[in-house]
């Protein structure tokens, strides 16, 4: 009964086949596995192995799991784990090993009745698509992964992205800037690629591809050997990918969540490696393994920004719920919730001795105790949301839609400085103190690169090989 | 339609034949809630008649082409002049006898050089540059218009307004249930139906982090891949790739999300093909429309596709997204509303049909009312009822023009007059009686909320007053209407002036004002431009102007207000920032309202006998009254969504209103004497279908009000209010009476609004319970001076009180197999006195006493 009550999408056609069997007396319903195995043709040619990992699972992910999904279970049925795929028992399983004609999941796919077909509403698979779900079903539909409850999106193998233009058509917001240890670099979010400029002159230094169509965040590792890009495709794929810094070698890709990465972060010994995501869920990864170390599924809407506590033991995070939250990371478990922003929650940093800041749609920067997630002081005067924060040991640098990154000094929180770029949305910071640089990157494609020393502005340029001129 | 549904359980029976024996055997407490249910049932179904109008899918019928004596194609040639235009043809074909009909679905369309343009459904797009024509064959006729193709070389700009918004509202993202809510849906909020394309710049591609368009690669935009479910969208699949509305979106974006320069082109209206009015005869019940929108560099652009559709009445037409109107069968009138943008037309259709057997015969007409609801009616093959009885009419008057029932007198009276005008006399006595002006008094208290808790309990006599007398002395309803919304001063000593006591704010003032005097709804225009009209913000604070200077303070006698305007005080148009100029629709900008008190400049304007609006809503809510239903309903919604049943019988009573002064009476004198107020309200085969045309009378259940009286009336009991003087009826009361269980259930107001519908007409269980077992119909049947005991002290026969009752409660004698039951019922082993008292509790019960017929 299982299966019919979690594949409820199937009870239709599972009534059908479930007709035909009970006129049948018990003894043939035993035999027919018999039956149907000796009546089935096997072809030479089928014996190429099928791989659930790398030939099915990625035609569900592309085809079945906007419906039958995490977000969106229609008719109460998922698909987003091979054990999902194989529920049901008896005759009405959904997969039966060895008899794609018997199985309803096949079924599915070739019935000529367009209210059960599936995909519903859309063309049907391709035939070579189909064919391959037969013959992996024939083969004895078995899972060669590493756990029948990951996710699809985690067991497939990392996809190779398309490569980025030559020469971009259009400027694309930078979302996601960051300058390397030694402030000589500047890595900057491309279109799917990374691109890394020279600090001083804003000069491209190199591209690194590979990368899915949106960054939105940027970290380097403390030796600045590693890259990190918090990147995906927006509604569909979330991924961390780790790059040697200077040759641009893929080295790790980390999770894949259900949709982008809008953060990732080191922590502070360098030895984990966190990606918030917009799909609401917070990962955290062995840094130089890349092993999945603990998922946080706490927030209700997209993650938009995580910070580690100085000490390493705990994570802030930002959320479009409107909240923010602050875990141990011991144990996963929220040890406050900030509810004081009543708007959505775009950054977050830890300051010293017991402070959070957050920055987000209420225009306001709120500064809150970890502990308890009481509510300390605002920082106001923007004239647009805030997104991204920073903080120094003096100082806290944040970036605004109202165009403008603005140095507050720290304790006293008093408005030290204002770096304008005119009235472009500023999505993305970075600040290099031993440098003396900040570094905003704007909707428009730009990016700002001032001194903290005068204030003054040392470099503008537009990130986008091939374009010199922003866009709108 | 509207037949009553008997309450008794043998719904079969005629109406009129009161089956006593079983309504008398379930007198029994035990068994009332038994049939009480039974009962709400019954009203049930009377109510569901008005529910009716379930979507039938729509069944494209064979078009029976025939022998046209020529085609008409639209438009007269077809410019394609770049690689996004596309058009829509027409074609219509004309009739000896002058009939139109759509062929456009039967028409072959083929392109004399095929390679310069496709063409499927009457719609073309540009293949490659050249000149051509376009043939037309049907029905053994031939046309031809040319077709031009140029500038296939650069794709057109995709407008961000006239683009890429009109494709969301198209495909209805931008739509109230959707992203279009004011918090909109999963995270993503547009402004509703685009009316704020600001806000829409922001969320489409700025709003997290530019995550929902890519300008790189549009087919990839979230924009898309969403409504197209190639990733999970919980509103599920909206959008396909061959649609218009796909190829704009993506087109915008690709082009690089470009927001149109102030400069730019603005349409500046739509028109549509064909003209509105057409009148479609079966099987012939579609008509493919073609519209257009012209913008302000003398340029137009086929928008067919991408204009909103909605038709008044799924139950007549519904309409696909390509613009063909699909008619269900039935016969009536629709309006398909088109809307692109803030611009919006209506294009009414009638949808005739040859009926089998149909032959016209009617009573005679006795003025214009019955030539034009009779035209009407002859149209759409429906038949006129018989004229009621004499007893169905002094009833009906009684109850429409003074509230109450005749007396038993006054019913044999008029019964037994022989004279050929006896009902037009009694109409002409009716409306000077003083019942009238209180009765009248009633229903404007209920648009004007005269309730104790706004105006105070002394406030609320006089405002009531003010309202018997203007009712009382005939006053026009122009003069009636400057006077109330031009009052200042004390609300004691000028009670007119409560009209800005009860409409406490601005905002609550224009909404009444165009509720009450304008039949708009304009509530919707407060925070938005109305998603499927043509009031737009702008218009709602401009009316707000008129009455923003109003100023309402308290005095230091107890509960008197002042009310005077100031001579400053602008209104400013939340959105924009701007301060609005007084306006008025279809008068626009009011001049003159600059230096003088600015409710003057509008009410002078508003009661101008040439205003389109005033004498129409007056007269249709007059109408309405007489008739159950609004020519437009419900009475205080015109648009042109929601098109008159009868536009000419509307026209001809708004003509006729403000061509006698605005004098009320002279309307109802008018409808009052029509055949077809007096037509019976007995449906039979020819007219049962019909619910909007007047072609027999519509049953309803009495008002809370009325009802409350007749039960008074019957038993002789009369009711006490508060401390308001004896013989003061429910019919006349000045305001809601708290506590009043009986009114309460049947749906008396408690005047908070001005809308209509704040007087419910859903039957509720509870008012079957007071009907069966009620505390107040008991107490009245068993009282000990009531008119039953009164006539059997005075030792009245059997069958006199019985034939007084029948009189009293349904203004005609028992006919004798109804006397022969009750009075074997009263000569039976029961209790006299009990047995009568049951006669009286069944004729109460009955649907002929509770229903107005």
């Amino acid at each position: 009964m299982r299966g019919v009550e979690t594949a409820g999408i199937f009870i239709r056609s599972a009534g059908r086949q479930e007709g035909v069997f009970s006129c049948a007396p018990a003894f043939l319903i035993k035999l027919l596995p018999f039956l149907l195995s000796v009546t089935l043709p096997v072809s030479g040619a089928d014996k190429k192995f099928v791989s659930f990992r790398a030939d099915i699972a990625p035609i569900l992910i592309a085809q079945c799991q906007a419906c039958h999904g995490e977000k969106s279970a229609k008719g109460n049925y998922r698909l987003d784990t091979y054990e999902a795929l194989m529920v049901g028992k008896g005759a009405g399983r959904n997969v039966i090993a060895g008899k794609p004609a018997a199985s309803k999941f096949h079924q599915l796919l070739l019935t000529k009745d367009a209210d059960d077909r599936m995909p519903q509403k859309a063309d049907p698979l391709l035939p070579a698509q189909i064919e391959l779900v037969k013959r992996w079903i024939e083969q004895g539909a078995k899972f060669d992964g590493a756990d029948p409850k990951l996710t699809l999106a985690e067991l497939v193998p990392p996809r190779e992205h398309a490569p980025a233009p030559k020469v971009y058509a259009a400027a694309v917001p930078i979302t996601a800037l960051a300058f390397s240890p030694d402030g000589k670099e500047l890595a900057a979010s491309g279109f799917r690629e990374l691109t890394v400029w020279d600090a001083a002159s804003g000069q491209l230094l190199r591209r690194i591809g590979n990368v899915a169509a949106r960054t939105y965040a940027l970290a380097w590792s403390t030796d600045g050997k590693r890259l990190a890009a918090g990147s995906g495709i927006p509604g569909e794929l979330g991924e961390a990918r780790l790059f040697e810094a200077d040759t641009g070698k893929l080295l790790k890709v980390l999770g894949a969540h259900g949709d982008v990465v809008q953060d990732v972060k080191f922590s502070p010994d360098g030895q984990l490696l966190a990606t918030a995501s917009a799909d609401g869920t917070i990962a955290l990864y062995d840094a130089s393994t890349g092993a999945r170390r603990r998922v946080i599924a706490n927030h209700a809407d997209a993650v938009t920004a995580i910070a580690f506590s100085p000490d390493g033991k705990r994570l802030a995070s930002a959320s479009l719920d409107k909240s923010a939250k602050v875990f141990d990371l011991s144990s996963g478990v929220p040890v406050s919730t900030y509810i004081g922003h009543e708007a959505a929650v775009y950054g977050v940093v830890f300051g010293e001795a017991k402070q959070v800041f957050t920055a987000g749609r209420d225009r306001k920067v709120h500064v809150w105790n970890p502990d308890d997630g009481k509510k300390a002081s605002d920082i106001k005067g923007f004239g647009h949301e805030v997104f991204k924060l920073v903080a120094t040991g003096e100082a806290l640098f944040s970036c605004s839609a109202d165009g403008a990154v603005r140095q507050h000094t720290l304790p006293d929180r008093k408005e030290q400085r204002i770096y304008s770029s005119g009235k472009e949305w500023l999505y993305s910071l970075s600040v290099h103190e031993a440098t003396k640089r900040v570094a905003a990157g704007g909707f428009d494609g730009q990016v700002w690169v001032w001194s903290t020393a005068d204030g003054a502005a040392a470099r503008r340029f537009v990130a986008s090989p091939g374009l010199t001129t922003a866009s709108n | 339609m509207s037949r009553v549904t008997n309450l008794q359980p043998n719904s079969h029976r005629p109406r009129g034949r009161l089956p006593l024996a079983v309504m008398l055997r379930h007198r029994a407490p035990s068994l009332c809630l038994l049939f009480a249910w039974i009962a709400l049932g019954a009203l049930c179904a009377v109510a569901a008649e008005k529910a009716e109008g379930e979507a039938k899918p729509a069944r494209l019928q064979a078009i029976n082409v025939g022998r046209p004596v020529r085609l008409e194609v639209h438009p007269l040639a077809i410019t394609l002049d770049s690689p996004q235009r596309r058009a829509q043809v027409v074609v219509t074909g004309v009739y000896a006898d002058g009939s139109v009909q759509d062929l456009t679905r039967a028409a072959t369309l083929k392109l004399s050089d095929a390679r310069v343009a496709s063409v499927a459904g009457g719609w073309l797009a540009p293949l490659r540059e050249g000149k051509t024509d376009l043939l037309v064959k049907v029905g053994g006729r031939e046309a031809k218009i040319s077709v031009v193709v140029a500038n296939l070389g650069a794709a057109e700009t995709v407008s961000f307004k006239y683009g890429a918004l009109a494709a969301l509202s198209k495909q209805g993202c931008n739509s109230g249930g959707c992203h279009g809510a004011p918090s909109g849906k999963g995270g993503f909020a547009l402004s509703l139906a685009a009316f704020d394309p600001e806000v829409d710049k922001v969320a489409l591609v700025r709003e997290h982090f530019n995550r929902r368009v890519d300008v790189l690669e549009p087919a990839a935009s979230l924009l898309l891949r969403k409504p197209l479910v190639e990733v999970a969208h919980r509103g599920g699949l909206r959008l396909r790739t061959n649609d218009t509305a796909y190829a704009l979106l993506a087109g915008w974006i690709g082009q690089g999300c470009r927001f149109d320069r102030e400069d730019a082109p603005h349409c500046t209206g739509i028109a549509v093909h064909p003209p509105t009015g057409r009148v479609l005869k079966w099987p012939a019940h579609t008509q493919q429309l073609q519209v257009l929108a012209k913008f302000s560099d003398g340029t137009t652009r086929d928008i067919t596709r991408l204009a909103v559709y909605v038709s008044s009445d799924e139950a007549l037409a519904s309409i696909t997204p390509e613009g063909l109107t699909i008619g269900t069968g039935a016969r009536g009138q629709v309006a398909v509303s088109v809307r692109y943008l803030e611009h919006v037309e209506a294009c009414y259709l009638t949808l005739v049909k040859d009926v089998p057997g149909f032959r016209w015969a009617a009573p005679a007409e006795r003025n214009y009312v019955d030539r034009l609801v009779n035209a009407k009616l002859r149209q759409l093959q429906f038949l006129p009822a018989e004229t009621c009885s004499d007893a169905e009419f002094i009833r009906r008057a009684h109850l429409d023009v003074i509230g109450i029932l005749p007396s038993p007198e006054e019913t044999r009276k008029f019964l037994a007059d022989p004279a050929p005008d006896k009902r037009a006399k009694l109409v002409d006595t009716l409306l000077e009686r003083p019942e009238y002006a209180r009765f009248w008094a009633l229903k404007w208290g209920d648009l004007l909320r005269l309730n104790a808790q706004q105006v105070t309990a002394a406030g609320v006599n006089k405002y009531h007053r003010w309202l018997v007398r203007a009712f009382a002395e005939n006053q026009p309803y122009d003069s009636f209407v400057r006077e109330l919304l031009t009052a200042q001063g004390s609300t004691f000593e000028q009670p007119a002036a409560n009209f800005y006591r009860t409409t406490a704010t601005t905002t609550d003032t224009l909404e009444t004002t165009a509720q009450i005097f304008l039949g708009a709804r304009l509530q919707c225009a407060k925070c938005h431009n109305h998603p499927y009209e043509r009031w737009t913000q702008d218009n709602y604070y401009g009316m707000g102007a008129i009455f923003e200077r109003v100023r309402r303070k308290p005095t230091a006698r107890a509960g008197e207000q002042l009310i005077y305007t100031a001579r400053h005080g602008e209104i400013t148009q939340p959105r924009t920032g701007k301060e609005m100029k007084p306006w008025a629709p279809g008068a626009g900008e009011l001049p003159g309202a600059e230096d003088t008190d600015r409710r003057e400049v509008f009410a002078q304007w508003l009661t101008r006998p040439e205003n389109p609006f005033f004498a129409r809503v007056e007269a249709n809510r007059i109408w309405s009254h007489l008739m159950g239903q609004g020519i437009v309903e419900p009475v205080d919604d015109f648009r042109d969504s929601n098109p008159p049943s009868n536009v000419e019988l509307l026209e001809a009573l708004a003509q006729d209103f403000a061509a006698h002064q605005f004098d009320r009476k002279h309307l109802l004198r008018t409808i009052l004497n029509s055949a077809t107020y007096q037509a019976s309200s007995r449906a039979e085969h020819f007219n049962e279908d019909d619910t909007r045309n007047f072609s027999h009378a519509r049953q309803r259940l009495l008002t809370a009000e009325q009802l409350l009286d007749a039960v008074c009336h019957v038993t002789g009991m009369p009711e006490r209010f508060g401390n308001l003087p004896a013989g003061t009826l429910a019919t006349q009361l000045p305001a809601p009476e708290p506590g009043n269980a009986f009114l309460g259930v049947f749906g008396q107001p408690q005047r908070i609004s001005a809308c209509a519908c704040e007087r419910p007409s859903a039957p509720q269980l509870a008012q079957a319970l007071q009907l069966f077992n009620g505390p107040l119909i008991h107490g009245k049947l068993q009282a000990k001076d009531n008119r039953l005991r009164r006539a059997l002290t005075e030792g009245q026969p059997d069958a006199d009180i019985i034939t007084e009752l029948y009189l009293a409660a349904l203004c005609r004698p028992p006919k004798a197999g109804e006397l022969a039951t009750a009075l074997k019922h009263v000569t039976g082993p029961a209790n006299h006195e009990r047995a009568l008292e049951d006669i009286a509790w069944a004729l109460l019960n009955l649907n002929e006493f509770l229903f107005q017929h």
